[in-house]
């Protein structure tokens, strides 16, 4: 008596023994590994595997035949192992063992954003090195420049998420036996004890504890910084409606004669109203994108995405342009009676003593 | 000059190396035949004992599909699941062509040095 289970294989139904069904998964497991730098590697494993299901089905195995063992054994042979299907299919032997390196983040290794030990991956050193150099050079002249730097190359190397990805930041695929000689050189790299090596493991041990400093201390200073971000966008936000407010009740709120009669000048022209209400934009998306932006970090809100981002972004740009334009044609169309209304004023309010000039022409 | 080495010389590593790369033409000459699905292929390749493992053709008809020398559509089939039915392109058709004439330059090379070889012996 042995024990089954049902698995789907190529869109159909088998039934499988338990062993062969290890066995299977294995063998598909490691083809997937083979192909783990191919951009078709998902087709070629599903190709494969409706392949093998077509053997069973032709092998009289289904839902009431289990697959056997044997089954699998014999299905290995024709089909051939990862190594023979890589070893007949490429056009350069040397072609399975190395792909193209490429600078990416390491997901699984980071202290900050993970820019060191890609840079160590590229180059195929220990990324304890690379912090190192890091490390010390902040403490030196360059590291003024060093850090912007550190921050550009996390804006811009990819993080390397996918098992493909992560292959091609080594350099190598890793096969089974690849994985298998790791595993040796991680399990004898306990017992050699050279001097350079344990210091590699005490460097590793102090850039963990730095990291988890880092993230700490990293953690309240961007609270801060989005509390604050949040704090100046709403006072912002709110002085500017109030300012633009009083500007556009002109004639009823209490203002100087000086400045209310230009004012309400300006505001009945549509020139000079397309000014006002695009200046208010250039000034308070900002200061929304500033509260948008603090809120995210602070409530971890999702109130702003790249696409609300984007559509601010150019409002903000047309509204610059039209306030520029607008304010251009405005004085190229007033400006004369502007200045020989305000240009006085500012003189008294100034105290001017060179008063002997005759600014006072009416308006 | 290194010295000679005592090892074995494989034959199937020889034999493999021939096969290695060529594959691509006789493939590409099967589709360019008649639309075809891979079980059909595989069939034709172990006729003409041109195939060791079946699983070889997968990755080499992802490539040429890669490419654009083939392409598939799904095929509906009574006996199960639809299957891929890979054609040639326009692009695979003269390709074909370019290896069927450099394949024809080649056999006949190498004939002749059989030839020659049967000859002296």
């Amino acid at each position: 008596m042995k024990k089954i289970t049902n698995i789907t294989l190529g869109k159909r139904i088998f039934a499988i023994e338990i062993a062969a069904h290890d066995e299977l998964e294995t063998y598909l497991k490691s083809i997937e590994t083979r192909f783990a730098g191919d951009a078709d590697k998902d087709e070629i494993a599903s190709d494969i595997e409706t392949a093998i299901a077509e053997k069973l089905t032709a092998m009289g195995r289904g839902s009431d035949s289990a697959i056997t063992r044997e089954d699998i054994e014999v299905i290995v042979k024709e089909m051939g192992t990862a190594e023979e299907v890589v070893g007949e299919a490429e056009e350069q032997p040397t072609a399975a063992t190395t792909t193209k390196r490429k600078l990416y983040r390491d997901s699984e290794d980071k202290i900050i954003g993970g820019v060191a030990s890609g840079i160590a991956q590229y180059l195929g050193v220990d990324p304890v090195w690379v912090r190192l150099f890091f490390v010390l050079a902040v403490f030196t002249f360059v590291g003024i420049i060093l850090i912007p730097i550190y921050l550009l190359l996390w804006l811009f190397i990819p993080l390397a998420s996918t098992t493909a990805e992560r292959f091609s930041m080594r350099g190598s695929r890793v096969t089974l036996d690849e994985l298998k000689s790791q595993v040796k050189e991680m399990v004898g790299n306990e017992t050699t004890n050279s001097g350079i090596e344990r210091l590699t493991v005490v460097l590793k041990r102090v850039f963990l504890w730095l990291g988890t400093v880092l993230r700490s201390v990293w953690a309240v200073t961007r609270s801060v910084l989005a509390a604050l971000l949040f704090l100046v966008g709403l006072l912002g936000a709110i002085g500017l409606t109030s300012m633009y407010l009083i500007f556009l009740l002109a004639d009823k709120a209490w203002l100087a004669e000086g400045m209310r009669i230009p004012l309400e000048q300006a505001l009945s022209t549509p020139l000079g109203f397309a000014f006002f209400l695009a200046s208010f934009l250039v000034f308070f998306i900002p200061a929304l994108v500033a509260i948008l932006i603090g809120a995210l970090i602070l409530f971890k809100s999702r109130m702003l995405g790249v696409g609300k981002l984007l559509l601010l972004g150019s409002i903000w740009l047309i509204a610059l342009v039209t306030s520029i334009t607008a304010s251009a044609l405005y004085l190229d169309k007033y400006g004369t009676e502007i200045k020989d209304y305000i240009g006085p004023q500012i003189y008294e309010f100034a105290d001017w003593r060179e008063r002997d000039i005759d600014y006072h022409k009416p308006f | 000059m290194t010295e000679p080495t005592n090892a074995t010389y494989s034959l199937e590593n020889a034999k493999s190396q021939m096969r290695k790369g060529f594959l691509e033409f006789p493939v590409l000459l099967l589709i360019a035949t008649e639309s075809t699905y891979a079980p059909d292929i595989l069939t034709s390749l172990k006729k003409a004992n041109l195939l060791v493992v079946e699983g070889t053709i997968y990755p080499l008809l992802s490539r040429l599909r890669k490419f654009n020398l083939v392409t598939y559509c799904w095929e509906e089939s009574k006996s199960g699941p639809p299957r891929k039915m890979y054609t040639i392109t326009d692009k695979g058709k003269v390709v074909v062509e370019e290896l069927q004439t450099s394949f024809k330059e080649f056999t006949t090379s190498i004939n002749s040095l059989i030839k020659n070889y049967e000859k002296n012996n």
